[in-house]
């Protein structure tokens, strides 16, 4: 493919990007029954019509609140994964996740509460440092909506065993922090 | 146009005086006296024809002083129903209206002042919906919201119109409904005809109708709240259950209003849902909505005269429709007929939506009477006190034989 796409007289810009285009969907394979996650929907909350304001009114949510009734994180295809150990505390991500996904830690650390978030990988494009944070697939999961792992608090209790996770992640990843693809 | 010297009066009399004053005046002039009592803040305007009266003079009573309001002239009717929803929303008590398929054209809206909950007063001067184009009376326009959390009510008279107007928003706004209500009025027939009517003093009002008070749902910098949320499947069954009950609880909401305007105005409507006419042992009684009550009652009061058992029963409020009303005038008559100022085409047995409607509630009784179905008056033709005697004679005849021949018939259509 390489060498056929060399041979078309296009810029090289062009062809990286289709070369990248064919390497991505290479990638793609078909999903049989019963390979995928085990899935259960666990609905948040849900208040009953008594308990409900007038109208399905809800009370405002200040900015950068998280709403309460609508979570969404089952939207996501891909996750990220945070790499404590190498994290700046520079707040980029925290600051560029359009779902507020991320809470800061009492150390300044940024976990994201993967129930809100939607995979867009926006956090691992602005990370300014390689490979902190990843954007996996889902499929390599078992938790799930509901019980979400709490990445910071699996850092805090084992470190090793979270950096030996993270690294075997790492060649699973779509998205690397500085490194991209 | 300025007012007279002698309207001056008069207004100037129910404002800060203690005493009603009587006027000429048409079925929309009612209701905009009643906006004024009603001290109603936000009114949006769009002009169409038959509605369209009550705002001329809601317009004149602004220009002179007589009442406070916004008075917003909309770009249509879709932004005329969404002004007095936001307005709503903040606090304001409002007054909208429509006709025919100006009403059609604000649908959207409509719908989503009843689901958001806001209790939004409507005037529909009914009119027929084009195509073809016809300016006369037809029910189907308020009918079109029978289902999505609207009152609906139905006046025969100017001051009907008045005094329903003021019962409707204590209904409206009463924190155990929340809901809009729509006060149907026969285009041209009560719109445009000159009735006698006394409009009550204004401090009679304060006593009937609180201030409007949303709680905790009145959008303002100090109540951070987010109205119309997307919900999805999560929430939406819980938020119609909301307004099953709203709509259930209206039917209290409505008995206890009438009785303290009975109270404190002195007149009595009696049965707030239906208006019962001569049907004391009846063995036929007619069912209609509106100004059809006029040629009705008068062929009862005749055919009674002859020693023929009819009667009439007018439905006021059809949402909440007044299903124990419906059973225990009905039930036991021999025959029903309905009269159905609108068609539901390719409905049970194709009749109108009113017979469908009291078919229903009959369905459940152990006596079920025969039941007939008139529809006519479409567009706006006249139903007289001839048609109504010929109606009685083929339910009459029907009641003799125990048997009805032809259930739905198109009164007058020409072959
Ligand atoms: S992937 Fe998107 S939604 Fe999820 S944490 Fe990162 S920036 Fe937020
Ligand atoms: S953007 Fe990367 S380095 Fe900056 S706080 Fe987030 S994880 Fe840490």
């Amino acid at each position: 493919m390489k060498r056929y796409l060399g041979n078309l007289d296009k810029p090289e810009e062009r062809v990286n990007r289709a070369l990248e285009a064919y390497q991505s969907l290479t990638k793609l394979r078909e999903v049989k029954p019963g390979e995928g996650l085990p899935y259960k929907y666990e609905p948040p909350h849900l208040p009953g019509w008594k308990d409900m304001m007038i109208g399905g009114a809800i009370p405002g949510l200040k900015p950068n609140q998280r709403n309460p009734y609508f979570t969404g994180g089952t939207a996501k295809h891909y996750r990220p994964v945070i790499n404590f150990d190498k994290c700046i505390k520079c707040s980029l991500c925290w600051e560029y996740c359009p779902d507020s996904v991320f809470d800061v830690t009492p150390d300044g650390y940024f976990n994201p509460a993967l129930a809100y978030c939607k995979g867009c990988g926006i956090c691992a494009e602005v990370c300014p440092v390689p490979d902190t944070i990843i954007m996996v697939d889902e499929m390599e999961f078992e938790d799930g909506y509901g019980k979400f792992l709490d990445e910071y608090r699996a850092w805090k209790e084992n470190r090793e065993a979270y950096r030996k996770w993270f690294e075997s992640l790492l060649p699973k990843a779509q998205v690397i922090s500085v490194r991209k693809r | 146009m300025s007012v007279s010297a002698l309207e001056t009066k008069r207004l100037e009399a129910v404002l800060k005086g203690d005493e009603e004053v009587e006027v000429v005046g048409t079925g929309t002039d009612a209701v905009a006296y009643a906006l004024m009592l009603a001290d109603v803040d936000v009114t949006s305007a769009y002009p169409i024809r038959p509605y369209g009266g009550v705002m001329q003079t809601v317009a004149r009573l602004i220009a002179d002083g007589y009442m406070k309001a916004e008075y917003i002239v909309a770009a249509h009717e879709h932004d005329q129903f969404e002004i007095v929803k936001h307005a709503s929303a903040v606090g304001a008590r409002t007054f909208v209206g429509s006709s025919g398929v100006g009403w059609l054209l604000a649908i959207e809206a409509i719908v989503a002042i009843s689901t958001d909950r806001y209790p939004v007063v409507a005037l529909i001067g009914n009119r027929a919906l084009d195509d073809p184009g016809a300016y006369g009376v037809e029910h189907n326009d308020a009918l079109m919201v029978r289902d999505v959390g609207w009152l609906l009510v139905w006046v025969d008279t100017a001051q009907e119109a008045l005094d329903t107007t003021l019962i409707a928003y204590r209904v409206a706004e009463d924190p155990r409904v929340m809901l809009p209500v729509g006060i149907s009025m026969d285009g041209a027939f009560l719109t445009h005809s000159e009735h006698v009517f006394k409009i009550p003093p204004k401090k009679k009002v304060q006593q009937f109708l609180p201030p409007y008070d949303l709680g905790n749902r009145k959008l303002h910098p100090s109540n951070v709240i987010s109205v119309a949320p997307q919900v999805n499947e999560d929430w939406v069954t819980e938020i119609r259950k909301q307004m099953d009950e709203a709509m259930k609880n209206a039917r209290k909401v409505i008995e206890e209003a009438y009785r303290d305007f009975a109270k404190i105005f002195g007149r009595d409507y009696g049965n707030p849902f239906v208006e019962p006419y001569m049907v004391e042992d009846a063995d036929v009684v007619m069912v209609g909505m509106g100004t059809v009550s006029k040629p009705i009652k008068e062929a009862v009061r005749r055919l009674r005269a002859k020693g023929e058992r009819v009667g009439f029963l007018r439905i006021r409020w059809f949402r909440p429709f007044p299903t124990e009303d419906i059973i225990r005038y009905l039930s036991g008559v021999k025959v029903v007929a309905v009269v159905d100022r609108d068609y539901s085409f390719g409905s049970p047995f194709d009749g109108g939506a009113v017979f469908t409607e009291i078919r229903s509630a009959l369905y459940e009784t152990d006596h079920r009477p025969l039941m007939m179905n008139f529809i006519g008056g479409l567009g706006g033709r006249e139903i007289t006190y001839n048609d109504a005697i010929n109606m009685f004679n083929m339910a009459l005849e029907a009641a003799r034989k125990s048997k009805v021949e032809q259930r739905v018939i198109w009164y007058g259509v020409r072959e």
